[in-house]
């Protein structure tokens, strides 16, 4: 067999491997994606008091250290059975949506824009930001700056530090939301939706307009069909702070509806040899391989498949555009808002750009809420009614993120488990690096650069961030491509340092 | 008004040695060099949000820790920004490079330092959660503390 390896991922969180395996005749047999291990998550949180994880898990990473704080506060209103007041809840989605609009922004026009914006055969070196700014003007890289640094602010201003939110707490929150920052925020959160519309003005201007893109986007090339999750409110509609987790078959029917702690009875973990992270998959359709189809247990959660299993958009403008985005594709009405899903996997950067619509205007809505200035912003938690078992979880910008505790009669950690968004999606980011390197390599030819872009895109496209999915905070870490032949020796091995 | 300085530690205070910039600039923050000019800061992760941390100061002083080979652990590599390819920190993979935003931030008007100073130290264990060090990096920083004590006395 021969294999490729692919090197460093730029814009990419954490370090992978991609090692791409040809049998005798040249062609792609496996392509393993392997990042490295980190040791001793569980042993160092086991024994500490549950109270300590929102601000230890928000830690262990520097990109979405939000989506853990929140997701955890929530695991331990769970673990003390208490319920926060309405106030602290929708203070905790107010900074969730700050956070989602940053997170969004700059995964658009730093990470997955650049391919598009400057074509996918743009070297890589100018497939950047700069290159953004170079090729659309000055004047987006300040709207960019600026919409990170006023939504950086409402971070700080409700979570008490910049960085890594400290302010919730099981049964609420720490800080309550005066007068003066409310309408400071109110201001923000109607620029960020300014700043969205304008975001999917770009997007359809450079890419929806562009035929050479729109059959990039539609290639089988990107096309997967597999099961879509996410968390739906009562009404079916997207929501990243609470309700109920559904996953919708290829088709779209619904599969299942469940409440977020019985996340156990509907998610298994494939192993394979190659890699110690493991794959979810569906237990009920179970494990039948890296393969597409309605028989295959293979689930996706990200922006699109957040879409694809939602009655719609909770809010006004983000609705339009859902509804533009499944007629753009030809997708067909299943009722009640839900549309056939759309399974182009490069359509994630479009929904991406929706729910950064939502989050702007659900951020808006709650800013507006006459409740948010409540005082009363925590209920008193009783250390004398503790459950033993905690779960908590939240839409993190890369798919559902879970937080699972188990503790002692005292609170004290005894174990400790995290579903993380990128995690759920490792085996359909495994397949889509795999029919990327089946598309572009026949009979044991490489197209050289075309191959390594093409194959970040298959990849980037899930905005894949292995600093938590491996528990690590990694800084620079290579990827690198290999291939291998069918006699297992490398015969070409591709780099690009960033 | 005189010149306004900030003090950066890089890393990760809960994944072994990854934490050895952070642990440098809390031993200077209990010294007492806050105020004055000089401020401080934690940063976990580097590229625009680094950029930013640094907007508005004439001058940075960043400690981070490093992968290199070249060097045992706990040796101390210092130096300009420009000079380095090798630090943990301010490279983000989920943006962009600090030169890359450096240039952005440039661009669209923000005003950077003018100059960015250094302190790379080789680490051992970044693979492994814990809040503490392996000791021949633990032993390493008070050496980095006196020198960039040195370099905020010297600009006062």
């Amino acid at each position: 067999m021969r294999r490729i390896t692919i090197d460093p991922v730029t814009r990419l969180e954490g370090h992978a491997k991609i090692d791409i395996f040809l049998d005798d005749a040249g062609e792609v047999v496996n392509t393993y994606f392997q990042i490295p291990e980190l040791r001793g998550f569980e042993s160092f949180c086991v024994g500490r008091q549950a109270e300590e994880m929102p601000v230890i898990t928000n830690r262990i990473c520097g990109v979405c250290p939000e989506a853990h704080h929140v997701a955890s506060v929530k695991a331990l209103d769970d673990l003390f059975g208490v319920e926060p007041p309405e106030v602290a809840k929708k203070i905790r989605e107010l900074l969730y949506m700050a956070f989602f609009v940053t997170d969004h922004t700059t995964h658009f026009y730093a990470l997955g824009g650049p391919d598009f914006i400057l074509g996918p055969d743009a070297p890589p070196e100018e497939r950047n930001i700069l290159g953004v700014i170079r090729k659309v003007g000055v004047d987006i890289g300040k709207q960019v700056i600026a919409c990170r640094a006023r939504n950086h602010h409402v971070i700080q201003m409700l979570g008490g530090r910049g960085i890594h939110p400290a302010a919730g707490l099981p049964g609420g929150w720490s800080v309550a939301v005066n007068e003066t920052q409310r309408q400071e925020i109110e201001a923000i959160a109607r620029a960020n939706i300014d700043f969205a519309r304008f975001s999917l003005g770009v997007f359809e201007s450079i890419v929806l307009k562009n035929k050479d893109f729109m059959d990039l986007v539609t290639s089988d090339l990107f096309f997967h069909r597999t099961y879509s999750m996410g968390t739906v409110d009562g009404r079916g509609q997207v929501n990243f702070y609470h309700g109920r987790i559904r996953v919708v078959d290829p088709e779209g029917e619904e599969f299942v509806l469940y409440e977020p702690k019985h996340y156990m009875d509907h998610i298994a973990e494939h192993v394979e040899p190659w890699t110690y992270l493991k794959f979810p998959y569906l237990k009920a359709v179970g494990w039948k391989g890296f393969v597409d189809g309605k028989h295959s247990g293979v689930y996706t959660a990200t922006p699109l498949s957040r879409l694809n299993v939602s009655n719609g958009m909770p809010t006004a403008l983000a609705q339009e555009e859902f509804e533009r985005f499944y007629s753009a594709f030809g997708a067909k009405s299943l009722g009640d808002g839900r549309f056939q899903p759309v399974h182009h996997r490069l359509a994630t950067h479009w929904a991406r750009l929706i729910e950064l619509l939502y989050a702007s205007e659900h951020m808006l809505e709650l800013a507006t809420d006459p409740v948010i200035t409540d005082p009363g912003v925590r209920v008193k938690v009783r250390t004398d009614q503790i459950k033993g078992v905690g779960i908590g979880s939240v839409e993190a910008p890369r798919g559902t993120l879970t937080h699972h505790y188990e503790t002692d009669s005292r609170g004290i950690l005894t174990r400790v488990n995290l579903i993380v968004g990128t995690t759920n999606n490792y085996a359909p980011i495994s397949m889509s690096t795999k029919r990327v390197a089946q598309g572009l390599i026949k009979k044991g030819k490489v197209v050289g650069q075309g191959l390594l872009n093409r194959i970040e895109m298959a990849f980037r496209l899930y905005d894949p961030c292995f600093s938590c999915a491996t528990h690590s905070l990694p800084g620079h870490m290579p990827l690198i491509v290999r291939i291998v032949n069918a006699e297992g020796v490398v015969v070409d091995s591709l780099r690009r340092d960033s | 008004m005189g010149m306004r300085r900030i003090v950066v530690g890089l890393g990760n205070s809960v994944l072994s040695d990854d934490g050895v910039g952070i642990a440098v600039v809390r031993q200077l923050r209990d010294q007492g060099w806050e105020g004055e000019g000089i401020d401080f800061a934690e940063g976990h992760v580097g590229g625009l949000r680094l950029m930013e941390t640094l907007a508005g100061y004439d001058e940075a002083l960043l400690v981070d820790a490093m992968i290199t080979g070249r060097y045992s652990p706990g040796g101390v590599m210092r130096g300009d920004m420009g000079e380095w390819t090798g630090m943990r920190h301010t490279w983000s993979s989920h943006d962009t490079r600090l030169s890359v935003a450096l240039e952005l931030g440039a661009l669209t008007g923000m005003k950077l330092p003018a100059r960015i100073r250094v302190w790379g130290i080789e680490v051992k264990d970044v693979d492994t959660f814990s809040q503490d060090m392996t000791p021949e990096v633990q032993a390493a920083i008070p050496g980095v503390v006196r020198e960039v004590a040195d370099c905020l006395r010297e600009g006062r």
